[in-house]
């Protein structure tokens, strides 16, 4: 937390004269400034990985690591390697979370974070995920044997994610688009995972899901089996993507807090995704309505010298997420977001 | 003008408009048929001892996110129209699939773009479609305006015949009008490697201002050398995008310099350990990246220039 007060301490003129130097000046000037303050905060206890001056950090739940609060989402940005570029400028900014998903699902991404992490694998905590094929709905119950055969699938996808990021070991392994609370609470996925585990195939477990969110959040923290929730919400609420819009009758961030306290207090990093994309324009399946969440914002908020995309992003960090996962497939918005998750803090409630 | 004359400008130019309406009328036809017959057509592909898990799904840009949710964002980037998805199941109670995809992205181009950016080196190449491949028992086809994905869940030897029959009987009903994708041909052929070319529709290189552009891979010695190739509207949009490329190398490299090898007008750019070398010709932007020697860069790079026909 010392860390966090410093931050506080920097104005974002000075803050963004950080970022351009930085920038310019690149890794070797980012690294001298740092060296005081990486060993001032390393203790035994803790996970601590490329933590620069330029980034916030927050530990995720009982994993004791100390993430960027920016999460970079590599599922759709290294699809064709197109935005391989960024991961450089995203490490030298100090993210050091780096969450991709099955070549199932994000074909080729892994394939191409591989070079970046045979670069810097122990500087940074990487996380993949995969789906575990369930034909029923969200409110529906799994039979066992479509629990045994899930729990197999994902298996499989999770071996061929190592094998696809060329590393023997992923930080933690998500559950993903788990949308059914009785898939969450499947114990042959959960066996799945701890056989990983003693594999040393895997380090923690997590689920993500932007759909019925709030159950599912529910049937983790009763089964105490998670240790990450990666979960689509908004400062308005739950994000749902079959609705593509805010999920129906839902509180807002701010009345859903008890929830994601008690995530928390069961041990649960939280992670926040989706956060802006109902603010997107259309192509990019959003409702192309910037001031979307304008009515939920108090004053503090409001007046901060944010885009719309930066103070979404905000605010979410400032409500009870610990980190947030931004798929970024550009620099402008890459350096945006950096902005937003670092100076965050300043706007507490 | 003589009267003869007038006529027959008259008679040229409402052919021309007939012929306009007859092309409009023949392509939006194509669609129609092809999207109302897509669903049956797919289902009378279900491989013998399966069956179609609840019925085969049609997903426009509007609803594409509740098939493949995280991803529809891709594919919607390249202006995808229509997407028609079937499961085929042995039964409820097991986790075998074989889920075909077939996505209708307008333009063969477009195709190629969703195609290309997913493509992986090294699988094993089909012949079918325009191309294709397979990847365990996961086959990948691009056909004109069509890019189709069968996704099998296991890749038994079993799943791998099955696949490849149904890959098979898919393209065989697909249309393909031939249309060609202005960057294969764009890209000069000399060195290329096979199956490295790449379209990206918005942020090249995770770069904002980079659009339509073509990437392709190079064989240079021993060295492969990306390339890259995009076609403006204009030669001051052409110069606009070269400058807005020094401004980034400036940002988040060690520098530029400006240089001129005969006609050829480059930019190099020190990216700190390696160089992107950028130039403009006519209405084309190109250049090579992340190249670690400066001098085959620039040698690259000026190659590139002198093959690239204007148009």
């Amino acid at each position: 937390m010392k860390k966090e007060k410093n931050h506080a301490t920097i104005d974002r003129r000075e803050f963004i004269k950080i970022i351009a130097t930085a920038a310019v000046s690149g890794p070797a000037l980012l690294t001298a400034t740092t060296s005081e303050a990486k060993e001032s905060t390393r203790t035994k206890e803790t996970i601590r990985r490329n933590e620069r001056p330029t980034m916030t950090y927050r530990k995720l739940g009982r994993t004791d690591f100390w993430s960027s609060r920016l999460v970079f989402g590599c599922g759709a940005a290294l699809k064709g390697g197109r935005a391989v570029r960024l991961l450089q400028r995203a490490f030298e900014a100090g993210i050091n979370h780096f969450d991709v998903g099955s070549d199932i699902y994000y074909k080729g991404s892994e394939r191409n974070l591989a070079p970046f992490l045979k670069e810097h694998r122990d500087q940074v905590w990487v996380v993949s995920k995969a789906p575990a094929w369930v034909q029923t709905k969200s409110g529906e119950s799994i039979t066992l044997q479509q629990a045994k055969s899930a729990a197999k699938y994902w298996t499989g996808l999770m071996d061929a994610s190592l094998k696809d990021l060329q590393t023997d070991y992923v930080d933690a392994y998500y559950l993903m688009a788990a949308d059914n609370p009785s898939l969450v609470r499947s114990e042959e996925v959960y066996n799945a995972y701890l056989k990983a585990k003693a594999a040393g195939k895997v380090g923690y477990f997590g689920l993500s899901t932007h759909k019925n969110a709030q159950e599912v959040l529910q049937a983790a923290i009763e089964t105490g089996w998670y240790d990450l929730a990666m979960i689509g919400i908004t400062p308005a609420g739950w994000y749902d993507w079959s609705t593509k819009s805010l999920a129906q009758d839902t509180s807002t961030l701010v009345e859903l807090q008890g929830l994601l306290q008690r995530a928390r207090e069961a041990g649960i990093g939280l992670i926040g995704m989706k956060a802006v994309r109902y603010l997107a324009p259309s192509w990019s399946l959003g409702k192309g309505d910037p001031t979307a969440f304008d009515h939920v914002y108090d004053q503090k908020f409001k007046s901060a010298s944010f885009n719309p995309f930066q103070r979404a992003y905000a605010y979410v960090l400032q409500h009870g997420l610990d980190v947030v996962n931004a798929d970024m497939q550009n620099f402008k918005h890459l350096e945006e977001n950096i902005i937003a998750a670092s100076t965050a803090h300043r706007y507490s409630v | 003008m003589t009267p003869a004359g007038i006529f027959k400008r008259r008679l040229s130019s409402e052919f021309l408009a007939l012929m306009v309406v007859a092309l409009m009328f023949a392509w939006s036809n194509r669609q129609l048929i092809a999207s109302q017959s897509l669903p049956v057509m797919v289902a009378g592909t279900t491989p013998k001892g399966w069956q179609i898990s609840g019925e085969v799904k049609q997903f426009t840009p509007e609803n594409l996110y509740e098939q493949i949710n995280g991803r529809a964002s891709y594919f919607m980037a390249y202006d995808m129209i229509r997407m028609t998805y079937v499961s085929f199941v042995i039964s409820d109670e097991t986790a075998k699939f074989i889920n075909l995809s077939i996505y209708d992205m307008g333009t063969p181009t477009n195709a190629f773009g969703v195609f290309s950016a997913e493509r992986s080196q090294g699988e094993s190449p089909l012949n079918l479609g325009r191309s294709g491949y397979r990847s365990d028992a996961n086959y990948f086809i691009w056909k004109g305006p069509y890019y189709v994905r069968i996704i099998c869940s296991e890749a038994t030897d079993e799943f791998q015949r099955i696949g490849m029959e149904l890959a098979r009987k898919v393209t065989d009903f697909l249309p393909d009008s031939g249309e060609q994708v202005w960057g294969l041909a764009a890209l000069p052929l000399t060195d290329r490697m096979p199956e490295s070319v790449q379209y990206f529709k918005v942020d090249a290189m995770g770069l904002d201002f980079m659009r339509n552009t073509y990437t392709a891979a190079y064989r240079k010695g021993n060295t492969l050398v990306t390339a890259f190739l995009s076609q403006q509207d204009t030669k001051k949009s052409a110069q606009a995008i070269e400058d807005q490329y020094a401004a980034y190398a400036k940002k988040y490299g060690k520098g530029i310099d400006r240089l001129k090898a005969g006609e050829v007008a480059l930019v190099s750019c020190d990216m700190g350990g390696s160089y992107d070398v950028v130039f403009h010709k006519g209405r084309l932007i190109g250049g090579v990246l992340t190249v670690e020697d400066r001098g085959l860069a620039i040698r690259v790079a000026i190659e590139l220039w002198q093959q690239l026909r204007l148009e």
